[in-house]
């Protein structure tokens, strides 16, 4: 018995410490650059749920701004603006910057869908990376997540023209996307098509401190097809040019120069994204 | 969830079944089962007035957090698991608990000579530095290892420990990419049971070493920089190690650790290389009437967890105690320290003396005096070169001082206790204290002026009257001063307690000096408990103020809530 | 989901009915803890010369724990030329507060034997959730009786039950109500 034991621990503690310490020498890391390849690659979707009260989302917006810039025209931003650091105070003495409310229906609902508590945290084309539970990640993940969906081969085109009309009081958007699967996928897909709008200013909450004159990007102001978009037929055939058009109602509020529209191609069931286009509301 | 079904029918038959099946049967003689159980369920009421509605509660009022813990012991063997639910977990708990299952089960041998034990189990080596897993319920906190655990007691003051296993990261089953897997080894040596002829000295020696380790898969990781993509090496092991002793002299008693962590980037350091270290020592002297201990730490880049990527309470593989007095008392609690892994230096003293009966100052039945003061401030941190700032991702990172102080100030508390018995039935406890609480460092957030550092001074009189035998009467009142933060509290509470069975509270918490006229607002709360030997049953109803709750030194927030709560215990 | 949480509540108030007073310990389990001066401790060494033992689970930073053995404490000399009885207090403080213990111990001037459970191993194998926790063991080293949380005068009733024990009167299920 005890002889047993003692075999047993010794190996143990042998392959315990014979392999139990990596020391790693200066340079600790090396650089690589990167290029996006817009015609042969998949257009990547990057969420990045935030708040004006998180003292750490900043840091995430410029990561996402990072990547939109080395993979450009193949990653886009939304920034997603829902939960606690977003709720707007009127009363508490210890946030009496925040009185814009930035969450919408469609932020709301992606977040209580995807059960997002803490911010930032962000997904990549809403597919899991390092996990098998959880498509959400600390900022730390994103390059490495972003990396991995770049390289995938395209599996749409994908293109897109909007404008803007004013009558009287109304603002009116109009769309149209238009899109061919390049390989047959199995299962149903969805067009989502949302609106974000650039260069907003206001108080952001910045490590310690409250910058007033913050600029909020990418923020998502709203679907204008429904929360999770229309259904599109036969993404198990690749010769169908899919077109739909929308119009919508802006709100006064929104400045129209400001705002893009982003469409994107998603899993019915697992949100699962394609590929995805960002373009100009005007 | 509903794959699982059947099994969760089965299992929930089991766990409330089985106990009594047991017993019934008495089902082999020798054989004992025991177990423990608890509920926490609040009934969650919408308050405008704390910006609480329906939207904020997700619509979901009736929430939960349980578990039932059963053991079952035959000779030399041990069985047990602990049952959890948390439809939906309360407010305050990580949205990751919702579920239910089985996360904590496990397998265990025991004679003089070994001790196996297979599936999870806790455990500490030394001051636990280097390792330590533990639950804690009310925090949330559980980061047993599931694996398998060797102790060997060879000759009698000698332990060899060894461990090997996965930690718990909510009910996520493992996956080869993300947790490490943990091994460790220990060694524990008592000179006087070693030595025959240290047997009856004075003198007490215990000296300890461990080692640890963590594997991971990745071996590089891609972070974005300005124009360019930043390709880290990662180390796929990741040591801990260091040693211990424990020295005991008469009323004498020392003991310290050192750790040295091995680089570990994480997205708790931002991705630097430097090693860690620690060092956590205590000299205490005490003897009949008199005690006095003196506590002191450095902390350097010591967080250690099983995942890299992971920053919140989870997969702690060590465990750095706070060296901070913990106080209990409501307002006193309102600003609580909290380890800082990334680095700290503190230090602790606290005096405990009691007087007499009958002497000059003790009065005719005596009194005791306890006074503490503790400070925690941040360690040097200096460019490593021309080049690179301070903590900048794929670098070294920073150059310290070995036990050098800051300049910033985390925590200080000043505090005085006076336990007093003025007669048979009157009896009281006073306490003053003075803190300085870094809001920025230990919670991350500043205050609404952008500063970060909230001063508080904070009376406590608790004091209680044995109506009779049985009956007695409990008051306490605080108050809380502060410039900073949410301005002036008071608060008071009064318990009635039946012996041994009944008690029943009415406590208020009263933000008379909030800032905003609005918020100064009254946490009532009324509670009433029935105990029954090991079974407690309480239930009340009223508002929560929102703040942090600590235990050794690991906290969670809290937010602000309004409603009914039912807590049920149980051991058997 | 509703359905779900009904079951598992009705499920846990069933669960002190069922279990309350049938299990006693008939064996405490042997763990290692320490004593007071750090020394290695095996809980199968907690014994009285078959004499009744308390078990008190507590920690330094646990106000009520630190009332009931302050209480305790008044009349302790007492109860032990009286009955015999032996307390054993087992502190449940880890590394952070576990130097605090002796302090405060003597400090107070309490004359229990104090044990350090500093990663509440003890505390696990008797199957502790809340502290304070009270174990009244009989002279042969079964546990029965515990007791859970503390009220001024709940140790009045844990004497008048050693007392019993001592008498040998039977006090696997007492009425607490009754007791003086």
């Amino acid at each position: 018995m005890k002889r047993t034991t003692y075999f047993l621990l010794s190996v143990l503690l042998t392959s315990a410490l014979l392999h139990s310490c990596t020391k790693i020498e200066a340079p600790y890391a090396t650089t690589k650059e990167v290029k996006a390849d817009t015609t042969n690659n998949r257009w990547v979707l990057l969420e990045d749920y935030t708040g004006m009260k998180c003292q750490n989302c900043p840091e995430a917006a410029i990561l996402g701004k990072t990547l939109e810039k080395l993979y450009e025209n193949q990653v886009y931003v939304i920034a997603v603006h829902a939960g606690y650091f977003a709720y707007p105070d009127s009363l508490s003495p210890s946030s009496p910057f925040y009185r814009q409310d930035f969450r919408n229906p469609t932020s709301n609902t992606w977040s209580s869908t995807f059960n997002v508590k803490t911010n930032p945290v962000g997904n990549v084309n809403r597919v899991y990376y390092n996990s098998s539970t959880d498509i959400f990640m600390q900022t730390s993940e994103w390059t490495g997540a972003v990396g991995a969906q770049v390289k995938l081969p395209k599996a749409a085109v994908i293109s897109m023209h909007n404008n803007v009309t004013i009558t009287g009081g109304d603002t009116t958007l109009s769309s149209s996307v238009q899109l061919r699967f390049l390989k047959k996928f199995q299962g149903s897909y969805n067009l989502c098509v949302c609106i974000v709008e650039d260069s907003i200013v206001g108080p952001q909450q910045v490590g310690a401190t409250v910058k007033m004159d913050y600029v909020f990007n990418d923020l998502l102001r709203g679907s204008i097809n429904g929360f999770w978009g229309e259904n599109i037929t036969s993404a198990n055939d690749t010769v169908t040019v899919i077109k739909k058009d929308y119009t919508s109602r802006l709100s006064g509020k929104w400045r129209t120069n400001h705002l893009r529209v982003i469409a994107f191609i998603q899993n019915a069931d697992t949100k699962q994204v394609l590929h995805v286009i960002s373009k100009n509301a005007k | 969830m509903k794959k699982n079904q059947n099994f969760f029918w089965g299992l929930i038959t089991t766990l409330f079944l089985f106990p009594s099946i047991a017993t019934a049967q008495d089902l082999i003689k020798g054989s004992e089962v025991h177990g423990n159980t608890q509920l926490d369920a609040i009934y969650y009421l919408p308050d405008a007035k704390l910006g609480i509605t329906d939207t904020t509660l997700d619509g979901r009022l009736i929430r939960m957090n349980g578990y039932t813990e059963v053991n079952y012991t035959l000779g030399n063997f041990t069985a047990g698991m602990r049952f959890e639910a948390y439809l939906p977990p309360l407010l305050g708990y990580d949205a990751k608990n919702e579920g239910l299952g089985v996360p904590y089960w496990y397998v265990n041998y025991k004679n003089e000579f070994l001790e196996v034990t297979a599936g999870n189990f806790y455990e500490q080596f030394g001051y636990g530095m280097m390792l330590r897993t533990y639950q804690e319920w009310t925090l949330g906190f559980d980061n047993s290892i599931r694996g398998l655990r060797v102790k060997v007691t060879p000759i009698k003051g000698i332990t060899f420990k060894g461990v090997y296993g996965i930690q718990r990261f909510y009910w996520d089953p493992y996956n080869n990419n993300t947790r490490g897997i943990v091994k460790g080894f220990d060694a524990d040596f008592y000179l006087n049971d070693i030595f025959p002829s240290m047997a009856d000295s004075k003198v007490k020696l215990t000296l300890g070493g461990s080692f640890v380790s963590n594997f991971q898969k990745d071996k590089t990781k891609d972070y974005a920089a300005g124009n360019q993509i930043l390709v880290m090496k990662l180390p796929q092991n990741v040591a801990n190690y260091g040693g211990r002793f424990n020295l005991n002299i008469g009323d004498f008693n020392w003991f310290a650790e050192y750790a040295h962590k091995v680089n570990d980037p994480s997205s708790v350091n931002k991705y630097i290389y430097k090693d860690g270290n620690g060092v956590f020592t205590s000299l205490s002297y005490s003897t009949k009437g008199l005690g006095l201990s003196l506590m002191s730490k450095w902390i350097d880049n010591m967080s250690y967890k099983s995942d890299r990527t992971i920053t919140n309470n989870m997969v702690d593989i060590n465990y750095l105690p706070a060296i901070t007095k913990e106080h209990t008392y409501a307002l006193a609690t309102m600003y609580p320290y909290a380890t800082q892994a990334k680095g700290e230096i503190g230090i602790s003293g606290t005096v405990t003396f009691h007087l007499k009966k009958n002497s000059a100052l003790g009065g005719k039945t005596g009194m005791t005096i306890a006074a503490n003061f503790s400070q925690v401030n941040s360690i040097i941190r200096n460019p490593v070169n021309d080049i690179d700032t301070v903590g900048q991702p794929g670098t070294l990172g920073y150059k310290t001082k070995v036990f050098g102080i800051g300049n910033e100030v985390y925590y200080q508390d000043a505090n005085l206790e006076i336990t007093k018995k003025f007669s048979k039935k009157w009896k009281g406890i006073f306490t003053y204290l003075y803190q300085t609480y870094n809001k920025w460092i230990v919670e991350a957030h500043a205050l609404p002026d952008g500063s970060t550092t909230v001063y508080a001074q904070i009376g406590v009189a608790d004091v209680t009257w044995n109506i009779t035998k049985k009956h007695s009467l409990r008051g306490e009142l605080q108050g809380l001063w502060t410039k900073q933060d949410k301005g002036n509290w008071v608060a008071g509470l009064v318990e009635f307690t039946i012996a041994p069975q009944w008690f029943f509270s009415v406590q208020d918490q009263y933000n008379y000096g909030n800032p905003t006229t609005a918020l100064r607002l009254h946490y009532f709360l009324f509670s009433a408990g029935y105990t029954y030997n090991s079974t407690r049953v309480a239930l009340s109803y009223g508002r929560q103020r929102e703040g942090v709750i600590c235990v050794g030194g690991v906290c969670r927030y809290v937010p602000a809530s309004s409603g009914f709560t039912l807590t049920l215990t149980s051991s058997f | 989901m509703k359905k779900l949480f009904l079951i598992l509540l009705m499920g846990w108030i069933m669960i002190p009915g069922f279990t309350q007073s049938i299990f006693k310990y008939k064996k405490l389990p042997a763990v290692d803890i320490q004593d007071i001066k750090g020394s290695p401790f095996n809980t199968s060494e907690i014994t009285n010369d078959g004499k009744p033992i308390i078990i008190d689970f507590w920690a330094t930073w646990c106000k009520p724990c630190v009332r009931e053995l302050t209480s305790i404490s008044d009349v302790y000399d007492d109860w032990v030329k009286e009955t015999g009885v032996k307390l054993y207090a087992v502190s449940v403080d880890n590394s952070r507060s576990v130097s605090l213990v002796a302090p405060l111990v003597n400090g107070k001037a309490w004359d229990y034997t104090v044990l350090l459970d500093v990663n509440s191993d003890f505390k696990r194998a008797m199957n502790v959730g809340l502290i304070p926790q009270t174990f009244l063991l009989n002279g042969k080293g079964e546990v029965v009786w515990q007791h859970t949380s503390f009220a001024e005068g709940d140790e009045l009733l844990l004497i008048d039950l050693v007392r019993k024990l001592i008498k040998g009167e039977d006090i696997s299920s007492p009425d607490p109500g009754n007791s003086k």
